[in-house]
């Protein structure tokens, strides 16, 4: 449909003629190198795709998340590529077909695929744009997950639940993404803890700070941060700090809520008493 | 942004030399290793005999020196003045024997104005709730008796040789160190001569900016190829021993040309003495068990006339070499090894329990994983304290600051 198209659109210029100027000429030898160019880059892309996940794992942490984000840079390098040599073979390209082409390419693809081509598009933007990487833990609506897959479409989140979510690059246009740790290994966990109004604000500050410090899990050359906001019905503690490795965010979580309840309930630092109304405000809060 | 291209430049320069030295070093690891089987290794026995004497060396004069030259250093001012610093902490590797180091040289301090108070602990008490009530107590009671008699109005002397044992890494076990920093900034009268260990002093500067808050904190020297070979000396000195991968006709010859160092008998002597302080980053505990492990036989030539083989028998003679010296491999680790490795360095030695609170794991699943550690040998048992292995560690701690779980420490 799409080469009719294109084919009728020359036809209205410039007549059949010019149409069998731009395409050369079609040889079974030509249809072979085709086949083996597509199943090399098919192979290449697959190969990339497992090196580079697996060197990711096998360097230092520090270097792993580098290593991931070539993996958008490296595929596009060899469709690129694939698509230049494909280019060269069917196509006699001048400067007046180069540009029928594109335009006429352009709208025929509009068209017919408008949402893959603005995935796509926004994919190229995002690659400079940077509003996520490879290695990134993101929120783009409803869902939060690791990105452990970017494609020419779209990126794949691994969700804290193992499930894989595939996101359309596109939704860099209407959705707010929110990047805990745009590029770094680290992306800061929040821990809360609720208090009665009456309680030794300072006994409590000292023992959520001690308890980040020893964590082995916390990234000690990062900050650590307890804040405190007051609710009606109790007092809001929270514990910002870092993992050191980002992947380890919701076993740290666990760490720290763990050994801040056993050494508050040591300390006789009891949780609020709260009715059953109180936890769905406090949820809605 | 500024794009300098005389930067780049520069820094292209610099990078040569570098991915040089680089290159050739693991040409020669590379050279080492197929040369490793004109080598036969030393039996076990001899391996533990030659551990047993590395035990019984006497430590570096250099450290005792340093030492020696720094406390004078800070101590006068202080005896004149309370105003002045009170204090000098003296920051050593978790794998340098911090106790005997202290034992050594503090010892030689013979000042009749002070009275000497030292923390006897060997191993960190077993009960971490109540390590600030210990330590004060210590504090307050260790008086030494020589001095106590006579020097009620006297300056005293606090010695605390480890402060990696007064600490535990749980929400509980800091109390003790923020007693501590806290009386030494507060109580001017007394000077106050701290030993700890690097990982557990940058824990530290971490938690309470310790390098901003103290004056006199002394790393300890490190020890270049002609001090590392002085200290080494005594466990070979009788011995015939080759250095590096050189037959005996060339070393005879070599040694003979070689005159322009006294220091040294041989050019290979020396190279070998300053890749063995290389890579042992100048500590002693790492060079000496490195030194062990390069040290082999030379396997003799096999003779096909039997004639020959009676001959040789006779006059056979085990000799010994010192191969070029090599980190041993780290063994695959996992993420949760190198918590619990990192942990160990912290604390310098740790028994099982305490590890298993430091880390905020049951001990059960800890001794599973320890376990696991000693049988690679990256770590050791000590009756009941584990400590990291001094051949292992400068690799060790390459790969934890690769992997960020070491803070602080120089890249």
């Amino acid at each position: 449909m799409l080469l009719g198209y294109f084919l009728a659109q020359i036809n209205n210029d410039n007549g059949l003629e010019k149409a069998s100027d731009i395409l050369s000429e079609i040889t079974t030898s030509k249809i072979i190198q085709a086949l083996i160019i597509l199943a090399i880059t098919y192979v290449g892309m697959f190969a990339i795709d497992k090196l580079i996940h697996w060197l990711a794992e096998e360097v230092p942490l520090r270097f792993r998340l580098s290593v991931k984000q070539s993996l958008p840079f490296w595929r596009a390098f060899l469709l690129g590529l694939a698509i230049i040599l494909l280019i060269r073979l069917f196509l006699k390209l001048s400067s007046n077909n180069v540009l029928a082409l594109t335009g006429t390419v352009a709208v025929a693809l509009g068209f017919a695929f408008k949402d893959y081509i603005s995935s796509v598009i926004a994919g190229i933007i995002a690659l400079f744009e940077r509003p996520y990487q490879v290695g990134d833990r993101v929120k783009i609506g409803d869902e939060y997950g690791e990105i452990v897959d970017y494609g020419l479409r779209g990126i794949r989140l691994q969700t804290p639940d193992d499930n894989i979510v595939s996101i359309p690059h596109n939704k860099i246009w209407t959705e707010a993404i929110s990047n805990s740790n745009k590029g770094d290994v680290e992306a800061q966990v929040v821990a809360n803890f609720y208090f009665e109004h009456n309680v030794d604000v300072d006994k409590v500050i000292k023992i959520l700070y001690r308890v980040a410090y020893t964590s082995k899990y916390t990234q000690l050359m990062l900050p650590v941060l307890v804040i405190m906001d007051e609710k009606p019905w109790v007092t809001n503690f929270k514990l910002k700090c870092y993992p050191i490795d980002a992947r380890d965010e919701f076993i740290y979580k666990t760490d720290l809520i763990k050994r801040a309840k056993q050494t508050f309930a040591k300390q006789g630092i009891s949780y609020p008493m709260l009715s059953p109304q109180s936890y769905d405000l406090l949820e809605t809060d | 942004m500024n794009f300098h291209i005389e930067d780049i430049v520069q820094k292209v320069k610099a990078w040569f030399p570098k991915a040089q030295a680089q290159i050739e070093a693991q040409a020669a690891e590379l050279e080492a290793r197929f040369n490793e089987q004109n080598y036969m290794p030393l039996s076990p026995e001899e391996v533990a005999d030659y551990q047993n004497k590395i035990q019984s060396l006497s430590l570096p004069e250099v450290y005792n020196n340093a030492i020696q030259t720094k406390l004078s250093e800070v101590l006068t001012p202080w005896k004149k003045n309370k105003n002045s610093a009170n204090h000098l902490f003296i920051v050593f590797s978790p794998v340098e024997p911090t106790q005997a180091i202290f034992k050594q040289t503090l010892e030689q301090v013979n000042d009749e104005t002070l009275l000497r108070k030292s923390l006897s602990w060997e191993t960190r008490p077993d009960d971490y709730l109540t390590l600030e009530n210990q330590l004060q107590s210590q504090i307050e009671s260790s008086e030494d008796s020589e001095g106590s008699d006579n020097n009620t109005n006297s300056q005293s002397l606090v010695i605390i040789p480890d402060l990696s044992l007064c600490f535990l890494r749980c929400v509980e076990g800091l109390d003790s160190v923020e007693y501590l920093f806290d009386l030494i900034l507060k109580d001017h009268s007394r000077f106050w001569v701290v030993g700890c260990n690097q990982w557990a002093w940058n824990y530290f500067n971490y938690l309470y900016k310790v390098n901003s808050c103290f004056e006199h904190i002394f790393p300890l020297t490190s020890l270049n190829a002609v001090q590392l070979k002085q200290w080494l000396t005594p466990l070979y000195e009788n011995l015939p021993i080759e250095f590096g991968d050189n037959n005996e006709e060339n070393y005879e010859n070599k040694a003979n040309e070689w005159d322009e160092d006294q220091n040294w008998i041989s050019k290979e002597e020396k190279q070998y003495f300053e890749r063995l302080a290389d890579i042992s980053e100048g500590l002693s505990q790492p060079g000496a068990y490195l030194w062990l492990d390069s040290l082999r036989y030379v396997k003799q030539q096999e003779e096909t006339n039997s004639k020959t083989v009676e001959l040789q028998e006779d006059k056979q003679e085990k000799r010994l070499i010192l191969k070029r010296a090599t980190l041993p491999n780290l063994p695959e680790l996992t993420k949760e090894d190198r918590y619990l490795l990192s942990s160990i360095g912290l604390h310098g030695e740790i028994n099982l329990s305490a590890l298993a609170v430091s880390l905020g794991e049951p001990e059960s699943q800890i001794r599973i994983q320890v376990q696991g550690l000693l049988k690679t040998g990256l770590i050791l048992q000590q009756q009941e304290l584990l400590l990291l292995s001094s051949a292992y560690y400068p690799r060790l701690k390459r790969d934890l600051i690769d992997n960020q779980i070491l803070a602080g420490e120089k890249d």
